[in-house]
């Protein structure tokens, strides 16, 4: 009882930054989807309108998007994250620091090179595919190119940092337990199934958490790389909720957007957080 | 010693958070008396003013309406990179909004409908200007200051790769002929990765640029009486020859996709002919385009205004001190250079770029290639602006109609929606 009266003293000041910051704007976000606003915010019952609205326009589009970059991405993600980590950690300490570096140099950083390796007439990506003897790619024009690119810049922003986290992981692994299951005659694979796994199952349940936070917030590379285009096949369901908070009288529609990306997430988060909390 | 140094520390922080008032940032001695506008009742002390206008010319002219008035003029500044939109949002969300809001003429429209209506005089501005300054009930409720026009020209370096410069008209105003006969010696010895120019619909100020090719074509580009018409018979010759350059490799393929910042890389290359567009000479010179020869093409946009905001408790206040903001000193000293002033009596900002074209050039045929500025404040003859209330989603249409059609839709088809959409849209 004492430890739990100490526990919430201490986070505290935590709480008081969850009330205004998290909390309000989510119970405001709750009651503003099912609301109609005008300029002035004077607001009056919408029912489902804005949800109408979203599922028969462009925001079902949009959340398609989002779905498809979110699901690409943490696969992709997570899959190149564990393979990297496994074949790092293996060298020293000191080599996995170019991850550290590269996780600090992707986001904007890098956006200068992916808008040249994407740009419409000196496509750095379309120099290598004619040096392997495959067409150009008119990757701004053309849906499904569009949001490969978005995809592939995505992934290798988030790919050093969960190499790295992964790679640290592993090396935590107790070393007799390794050890242990070489004596018994364990293949590699079983040393990872049995081993490595369980050791490493909560820090990638903090990866994959990391990628669903931004599958939420899938914002920056394709504003970058498209404006959400062409034709809005980049667009996703953040930019949309942006969008029309920006607008006069559309805060109704921002609002049942997020309510709507949060209902999406929620279960994925709490399923991430009960595979991480199982016993191994 | 500790404490004192504490102290010091305590009360260095605490002057550095107290607010700087407007009067600290500019002290600027009344050059020469102005007739004090005598309809402001005393008992109003301050009202609020969001200003994306020059820092210190805003604060001097709320300094000189305090001296003339009693009243106070609390300056809420902007400085956010998208302009004042999330600001003057959050304001209203706050059920605080400033009593007078100035800004680009693509923001303020989207609250003129909330904005006090004043009665400017026609006569006192350039032709037509006033018509994209009214709310949806037809009352002008804007007081323009200045506007933009677009910026096109022609690329230096492959004008002198190529000495292309025999084929450039001496004077503005091209014909079709003269253009394609540049056009056609260009593409006989361009490299496979140049082209002509560049036309993007996927962002930013790409259909400004197409707006001028459709002038050329002898369209107005949006609007006819106020009313939106835009499925003519020039605008889709237009639209179809803007096809039928991708089509024939003149301009890069895959337009819809195609960015503001796209068509600058390829312009940074030095691989296409003619550039545009861009917010006017000033922009010019701010982001260095030494490779660009510079040109004013004749497609206006919103002009920057002034506006009161309705319903805050003072209209009558706010309404004077936006019509003290219309008259002609005051309306000077806030056009910016290298810009169009909308007060036809306001010394052009930009005298170095004074037309010497003659009448009989600006009559040019509905045909003729109007690249270059024919006049300053021939506004009359053009499009000014793309409509008021709902501008940006009227543009924002525009646009998605351009990439449709860039992306394989039929021309008439595009423009068909494009008018029935952007009437809907206006409620006409």
């Amino acid at each position: 009882m004492r430890d739990r009266v100490s526990g919430l003293i201490l986070s505290l000041p935590a709480m008081v930054l969850m009330v205004p910051f998290f909390i309000a704007p989510l119970v405001l976000a709750v009651i503003g989807a099912f609301l109609r606003f005008d300029i002035r915010m004077n607001w009056s019952w919408a029912g489902l309108d804005n949800f109408r609205a979203i599922f028969g326009d462009v925001g079902l589009r949009a959340l398609g998007v989002t779905l498809l970059f979110g699901v690409c991405n943490v696969v992709l993600a997570m899959s190149t994250s564990v393979l990297g980590g496994l074949a790092v950690a293996q060298f020293p300490g000191r080599w996995w620091s170019i991850y550290q570096v590269a996780a600090m140099f992707t986001g904007l950083n890098t956006s200068i090179l992916w808008l040249w390796m994407f740009s419409p007439v000196v496509a750095g990506a379309n120099q290598f595919l004619r040096f392997v003897g495959l067409p150009d790619v008119m990757w701004h024009s053309t849906p499904w190119a569009a949001r490969l690119a978005v995809i592939l810049v995505i992934w290798c922003w988030q790919v050093p940092s969960g190499v790295y986290n992964v790679a640290v992981a592993i090396r935590a692994t107790p070393q007799e337990l390794l050890e242990a299951a070489r004596i018994e005659g364990a293949t590699r694979w079983q040393e990872f199934r049995y081993v490595i796994a369980p050791v490493v199952r909560k820090p990638l349940t903090l990866i994959v958490l990391g990628y669903l936070t931004a599958l939420l917030l899938v914002y920056t590379a394709p504003v970058m790389l498209w404006y959400g285009g062409p034709l809005g096949s980049t667009t996703t369901a953040l930019m949309r909720g942006v969008e029309w908070a920006g607008k006069p009288g559309m805060y109704g529609m921002a609002a049942a957007m997020s309510l709507l990306v949060l209902v999406a997430t929620t279960p994925v988060c709490l399923a991430a957080w009960r595979i991480g909390n199982r016993k191994a | 010693m500790k404490r004192l140094a504490v102290l010091f520390v305590v009360l260095a922080v605490l002057s550095a958070c107290a607010p700087q008032t407007v009067e600290k940032i500019v002290e600027v001695e009344v050059e020469k008396p102005v007739e004090i506008i005598k309809e402001v009742p005393a008992q109003v002390k301050k009202l609020r003013w969001l200003s994306e206008f020059d820092v210190t010319k805003t604060a001097w002219l709320a300094q000189e309406y305090r001296k003339l008035t009693g009243i106070d003029i609390e300056v809420l500044y902007t400085q956010a990179p998208d302009g004042s939109t999330a600001e003057i949002l959050a304001l209203f969300a706050a059920g605080q909004p400033p009593d007078i809001y100035s800004a680009y003429g693509g923001r303020t429209s989207q609250f003129y409908d909330e904005c006090i209506p004043l009665d400017l005089d026609a006569g006192d501005y350039v032709p037509g200007i006033l018509d994209v300054c009214k709310n949806s009930a037809g009352e002008v409720v804007a007081v323009p200051i200045f506007y933009w026009a677009q910026l096109g020209g022609l690329v230096i370096p492959i004008m002198d790769k190529y000495d292309l410069w025999e084929y450039v008209p001496d004077r503005p105003n091209w014909t079709w002929d003269e253009f394609n006969a540049l056009v056609d010696a260009f593409v006989q010895v361009r490299a496979e990765d140049e082209y002509v120019t560049a036309f993007y619909a996927a962002s930013g100020s790409g259909d400004y640029w197409m707006q001028m090719w459709e002038k050329g074509w002898g369209a107005h580009p949006l609007y006819d009486n106020g009313k939106l018409d835009v499925d003519t018979p020039e605008m889709a010759a237009a639209w179809q020859w803007m096809k039928d350059m991708i089509a024939k490799g003149y301009a890069p393929a895959g337009a819809e996709g195609m960015s503001d910042q796209h068509a600058h890389a390829i312009r940074a290359d030095n691989k296409m002919l003619f550039f545009g567009s861009d917010w006017g000479r000033a922009n010019m010179y701010v982001m260095s385009y030494p490779s660009v020869d510079g040109s004013w093409v004749p497609v206006a946009v919103a002009p920057t205004n002034h506006v009161a905001i309705r319903g805050l408790g003072h209209d009558a206040e706010a309404r004077a001190f936006v019509r003290w903001l219309a008259e002609k000193e005051q309306a000077g000293i806030l056009v910016q250079p290298g810009n169009y002033a909308a007060r036809a009596d306001v010394p052009v900002a930009m005298p170095e770029l004074a037309s010497n074209t003659t009448d009989a050039e600006r009559a040019t045929t509905a045909r003729n290639w109007n690249l270059f500025v024919t006049a300053l404040h021939d506004v009359g003859t053009m499009d000014i602006g793309i409509g008021s209330l709902k501008y940006q989603d009227i543009r924002t249409l525009r646009a998605q109609k351009l990439a449709e059609m860039f992306a394989g839709k039929d021309v008439r088809q595009a423009l068909a929606e494009f008018q029935a959409e952007g009437a809907a849209l206006l409620g006409q």
